[in-house]
């Protein structure tokens, strides 16, 4: 069964490169411009993972991870931080928020599909 | 009502002093007020006297008016004149505080605030019309490079997929069998050389067959003058010998039928024996014509089989070099992929850039801003500002840039598992 994976991300350019990755390793790929427009899309659908940005506007990936984990059906969906950040303390909020791993961007295709493959349910 | 005639007065005429005596709540904060308010109060006790004394007489109420307008007429001179000796000792009084406030700036620029109001929202809006611009043309290239990606993806599935391996693997089947064909004819010449071989054994027994025919006619002839020794002994005999006779002579009967019968086996032998030779020399014809045409044929087919190894050979090296090629432009697309990533980190710089703008816009155009206490503008905390600013950095590069570092280049990317 193909896996679905949702892509949180304000710039079109790095949603399509993650979207890029992800279905080139065989996975569907749902796509979302900002943390409300996640949670908008988190209607019930099965997700095995979700690959989330941090600064965005309407709702910051940090919140959004906090509302998503709040939901029954994505409490146990693992999340990976996808991010310009690099410092400690954002990372500690990830961790807090529920994120499984943090990827600072830019990335490398072959190391996003690593942390994703150790990542995604089963 | 003369606090409200004052205001009105002074709010009418000056508007920074109505704001200042509203700031403070009552007509006391405003100096101006303590000049209008009695000249009016005077004005109207004596517009009142006049009219208990003359009563509501037409002249009495004419005379009051009078002095009640008389009485507007001399606040509203008096508050002028206190106005601009006001503002006259507020422009000595501010001139060394304004000297003192550009003192220590390099260049004092007049008219900075308005420029910086009107050209920070035009700074800001082109930085953002360039970030659209770059985010749409950013979009569209990765949407290129994923279709070229694709693209290639598919015909390297397709060249190392079944059909080129299974083209392949029919070239490899056809040379083996046009090989066997060679090896079936090779087999097929031998054994007619065998066969040929078996005949030419079989002209040995003919001449036995021949011997055995000549011993025939050798014991025909015997056997025929013995017939005719026993026929004239018979004779010699008589009457006795008359039956011996006869027996003699089918003697010599069966002599001359043996010895024809000789005659027959070696003609028979002799042809055999022609058509064995004649067998033979055409066989041996065939042979050569059959072996050059097999060598003929083990010619051509080498030949087809050689071009198509080299076809087979060529052509699995060509897929060996596309597959490598292929891979290659793969791996370069995935780099060019991480590389377009910078969009995303220079759309954030160009944003705070643009936000700080426009705060800086609003904050220039703030009212709160534009007279403090003191009638001066208050001062922007510039220290206060660029740490909150640097609050706002996502890019680490930012940082680096913020304390008058070079910019580096982003480093590969960094994953922590939590």
């Amino acid at each position: 069964m193909t896996k679905n994976i949702m892509i949180v991300d304000d710039s079109a350019s790095l949603r399509q490169v993650v979207s890029i990755a992800l279905k080139g390793a065989g996975y569907d790929v749902v796509e979302a411009f900002d943390g409300k427009d996640a949670l908008t899309k988190l209607d019930g659908r099965k997700l095995h993972l979700i690959v989330s940005d941090v600064n965005m506007p309407n709702m910051d990936g940090i919140s959004f991870v906090k509302a998503a984990k709040q939901l029954a059906a994505y409490k146990f969906t693992p999340v990976i931080m996808l991010t310009t950040e690099a410092g400690d303390a954002k990372k500690q909020e990830g961790q807090a928020a529920g994120a499984k791993a943090w990827v600072v961007k830019p990335f490398q295709p072959a190391q996003m599909l690593t942390a994703v493959s150790k990542l995604v349910l089963p | 009502m003369n606090s409200a005639i004052a205001s009105t007065l002074s709010g009418a005429a000056w508007p920074d002093e109505q704001n200042r005596a509203e700031s403070t709540g009552s007509v006391g904060g405003n100096p101006l007020a303590w000049v209008a308010v009695p000249v009016m109060m005077l004005a109207a006790i004596g517009a009142v006297g006049v009219l208990i004394v003359g009563g509501f007489s037409l002249t009495s109420m004419v005379l009051a008016t009078f002095l009640v307008a008389l009485g507007f007429a001399t606040a509203f001179f008096a508050s002028s004149r206190l106005k601009v000796l006001m503002d006259q000792a507020q422009a000595a009084a501010q001139t060394p505080l304004k000297r003192g406030f550009c003192e220590h700036k390099p260049i004092c620029i007049g008219g900075l605030d308005k420029l910086c109001d009107g050209v920070l929202p035009v700074w800001a809006g082109q930085i953002d019309m360039a970030r659209t611009h770059t985010e749409d043309s950013i979009t569209a290239l990765v949407n290129r490079f994923a279709n070229i990606n694709q693209e290639i993806g598919t015909t390297m599935a397709s060249s190392q997929g079944e059909a080129g391996d299974s083209l392949i693997a029919l070239l490899h089947e056809n040379e083996v069998e046009l090989s066997s064909i060679v090896a079936t004819l090779r087999s097929a010449l031998a054994m007619k050389d065998s066969m040929l071989s078996e005949v030419t054994s079989l002209s040995q027994f003919t001449d036995a067959l021949k011997r055995m025919a000549q011993d025939v006619g050798d014991i025909a002839k015997q056997t025929n003058l013995l017939a005719l020794n026993a026929a004239i002994e018979a004779a010699r005999a008589g009457d006795v010998g008359r039956g011996f006779a006869v027996v003699a002579d089918e003697v010599r009967k069966l002599s001359t039928l043996s010895g024809e019968t000789g005659r027959n086996i070696w003609e028979t032998v002799e042809t055999v024996n022609k058509a064995i030779a004649t067998t033979l020399q055409i066989s041996s014809q065939y042979a050569h014509q059959d072996e050059e045409m097999v060598t003929r044929s083990e010619k051509v087919i080498e030949h087809v089989v050689g071009r198509v190894h080299t076809a087979v050979v060529g052509l699995a090296d060509s897929s060996e070099e596309l597959r490598r090629e292929t891979q290659s432009i793969g791996e370069e697309i995935a780099e060019v992929l991480v590389a377009l990533q910078f969009q995303d980190r220079v759309s954030q710089v160009l944003g705070h850039v643009s936000n700080d703008m426009n705060k800086l816009k609003d904050r220039i155009a703030d009212p709160e801003r534009q007279l403090g206490e003191d009638g001066m503008p208050g001062p922007i905390d510039a220290t206060a500002w660029l740490d909150e600013l640097s609050h706002t950095y996502t890019v680490p590069e930012q940082h680096v840039v913020h304390r008058g570092g070079a910019p580096q280049a982003a480093t590969a990317s960094e994953i922590t598992f939590f």
